[in-house]
């Protein structure tokens, strides 16, 4: 572990970063970035630096991460770089493009949206929609208290906007591809996410996180998503980066009466791939499903912190996570369900369940359930185990191989996250990855 | 086909087969009988290829090749299938993928062409249809959250298409109500071939209504203590197990 002193300094040097940007963004939100960043120095100087001392990052340790100098990407030029098949679905979608954390409008298509809505760049909808912006940012739970949430509000340029108004029912899926590599330099990317949909929205999102190059770099996202009444939303998170990359991500979710938001997050792993994910429940009646599949393999790190606060009555969570570790690679899934006293009627039930496939890795789970109120249906429990060798047997004596045969049930086992995926080539593709990654499994 | 000699095999430090002897022709029916822990299922499961047992004495000879040397896929690939009495469910596994990928596996192994997709669909729905197997359990997990009796079937659709040189049954007839007990029977008799073996382990006569063997065994205390055609399970019927053992010890 790096002394606290060793730790301070990283911070700082990312915090001194400064650009000239700032000019163009409108007198408010330059007040938010200073105070933000007035907290962020507050922090480091006063030691709440995140350190193995502290439980949510007793598994997680920074030290590879503050080995490495990054860098701010302040010339950000359109390069060379044309989009592979394997990022996108193929399906028809809105399609939005960032490049190093700047919004990218040469690889973007987003002709044929609705008028009256807004998708692409957080910093392009900054004239049109900044009353809304400002009413929104910083209102969701998306771990404001971490000091890497507080250096991506102080420091954020741009990110993905979305604004879909009233009863807007959006056809296709919008498509987000984040793009990062390194050149000579380590890059640093802070991209501020802004989802907004008004009541009785529905819209599909995807999100793919990318490596472009086997370079190191670091993402720190924050994600912020408001659901008004019955607003609909189908959200995808798909990470899939290079071994020696950082990705940080801090989802905070805000969801009013009778909405519906339903997550599904992969994990590939990377040299760390921790998600701080929050939902705040704010009107009765709101549904929230959040489900998760994590693989590593080589010495690959992911790290779930689920956050998911029934402080209204009548909401419904459903959180499930499946895990499959292979090589020396390690999980960390830390789950915490509160129901205040007065969420009465609440449901909320997680699990989280692991395949070790390999003796070398390692996953820690903690489930959490904390209930004050008496009137509550709730339920939690992880599994860790590996897979059953009656199963491997039945399959053996069906003419399956040893290897094809765990490599089919661990598919099996996957296969029910995987399937809450409707955008039919997206599962399929991932299907592949993970079975690729079944097969190099074997071999370590 | 299969020749037995003189096996030996304890689980776990105990003795449970003590000296059997078998030997099946190719085209031959054999059921073995037997008071619950003499013997059968160690026998059918051993044959498989599952570990677990420790073979003391004896051997073990399928088409004149040592068939302990065999691992369970290998087994499998040579033309033995077991047919389990609780068959294991596979949840996120597709049946019919599976089953695919059973039969890519197998024909491989025996280089054999592979079977196109359309004649593989064709033969799969035959199948299930005589087997009065639903379609749609074919797009399931395998046997996830399926009744007894389709697991059952679901095993005798897996033989029919593996097309085994030797088919092991073992109690595939327990649990079953009269109509799938028969519709298990009709899969089984359509298998029947001058070149393959069936080898039937159960408790009841009742499946011999439907099951003509040519050769029924007496299995008791780890050994074949009484051979003989199908009239003998019909006085096993009658009288029980215990006046065999009187007149073997006389």
């Amino acid at each position: 572990m790096n002394t606290s002193i060793e730790n301070e300094i990283w911070f700082k040097q990312i915090l001194e970063h400064t650009d000239n940007v700032e000019e163009e963004f409108p007198h408010w939100l330059r007040n938010y970035r200073s105070s933000a960043r007035e907290s962020a120095e507050t922090a480091i100087v006063s030691g709440l630096l995140p350190n193995r001392k502290q439980e949510g990052w007793r598994y997680t340790s920074l030290q590879k991460l503050q080995e490495n100098t990054f860098y701010l990407n302040f010339d950000h030029t359109e390069d060379s770089i044309s989009l592979k098949r394997e990022w996108l679905s193929g399906v028809k979608s809105h399609r939005v493009v960032f490049n190093e954390g700047r919004f990218d409008r040469r690889l973007s298509d987003l002709d044929g949206l609705p008028e009256s809505c807004f998708v692409g760049s957080l910093a392009a909808a900054m004239d049109e929609y900044s009353e809304l912006i400002c009413d929104w940012v910083g209102k969701s739970k998306a771990n404001q208290s971490s000091i890497f949430s507080k250096l991506n509000n102080a420091m954020f340029k741009d990110g993905l906007f979305i604004y879909l108004p009233q009863g807007m029912k959006l056809e296709h899926p919008i498509e987000v591809l984040y793009l990062s590599g390194s050149g000579d330099k380590l890059l640093l990317s802070q991209p501020h996410n802004m989802v907004i949909l008004e009541t009785g929205v529905e819209a599909t999102l995807t999100e793919r996180f990318i490596s472009i190059n086997e370079g190191v770099h670091f993402n720190n996202y924050v994600s912020e998503v408001f659901l008004g009444k019955q607003a609909v939303f189908n959200h995808i998170q798909i990470q899939q980066q290079n071994n020696q990359s950082y990705y940080l991500n801090h989802l905070g979710l805000s969801l009013q009466s009778e909405s519906d938001y339903r997550g599904t997050f992969l994990a590939m792993g990377a040299a760390m791939a921790r998600t701080e994910l929050s939902v705040d429940f704010k009107e009765p009646q709101a549904k929230c499903t959040l489900n998760g599949l994590y693989t590593v393999v080589d010495e690959q790190v992911v790290d779930f912190h689920l956050d998911i606060n029934h402080g209204i009555s009548h909401c419904h969570s459903e959180t499930h996570f499946k895990g499959i570790l292979l090589a020396k690679g390690r999980a960390v899934f830390d789950g915490s369900i509160v129901i205040e006293k007065d969420a009465q009627k609440s449901q909320a039930h997680l699990s989280n369940k692991n395949l070790l496939l390999s003796r070398k890795a390692e996953v820690d789970s903690k489930p959490q359930l904390e209930i004050y109120a008496d009137d509550v249906q709730c339920s939690h429990g992880t599994t860790i185990g590996q897979l059953e060798e009656e199963q491997v047997f039945y399959l053996r004596s069906r003419g399956f191989s040893e290897a094809q045969a765990r490599r089919l049930l661990a598919m099996g086992f996957a296969k029910s996250v995987l399937d809450n995926i409707e955008i039919e080539p997206i599962s399929e593709q991932l299907e592949q990855l993970i079975e690729g990654r079944l097969t190099l499994g074997d071999t370590q | 086909m299969l020749t037995i000699k003189d096996l030996h095999v304890s689980v776990e430090g105990k003795e449970i087969l003590k000296g059997l002897n078998l030997n099946i022709s190719p085209g031959e029916v054999h059921v073995i009988m037997g008071p619950n822990g003499s013997g059968k299922s160690t026998l059918a499961h051993l044959l498989s290829g599952r570990d677990g047992y420790d073979y003391e004495r004896g051997s073990i000879l399928f088409n004149n090749e040592d068939l302990l040397q065999f691992n369970v896929e290998e087994r499998a690939h040579q033309g033995i299938f077991l047919a389990m009495q609780y068959p294991i469910e596979l949840p996120g596994v597709n049946n019919m993928s599976f089953l695919r990928e059973a039969l890519k596996a197998v024909q491989k192994a025996r280089g054999e062409e592979e079977l196109d997709t359309v004649s593989f669909l064709k033969k799969i729905k035959s199948t299930a249809k005589y087997l009065k197997l639903d379609e749609k359990l074919l797009k399931r997990s395998v046997n996830n959250g399926f009744s007894g009796g389709e697991k059952k079937r679901n095993e005798i659709l897996q033989m029919a298409l593996l097309e085994p040189q030797l088919c092991i049954l073992d109690e595939t007839d327990s649990g079953l109500d009269i109509d799938s007990l028969k519709t298990v029977a009709d899969g089984v008799n359509a298998m029947r071939s001058p070149d393959r073996s069936m080898l039937i382990v159960t408790h009841y006569q009742r499946l011999l209504d439907y099951i003509q063997p040519d050769f029924v065994h007496v299995l008791m205390d780890g050994q074949i203590v009484y051979s003989g055609d199908k009239s003998l399970a019909l006085e096993l019927e009658e009288k029980g197990y215990q006046w065999l053992t009187e007149a073997t010890a006389s």
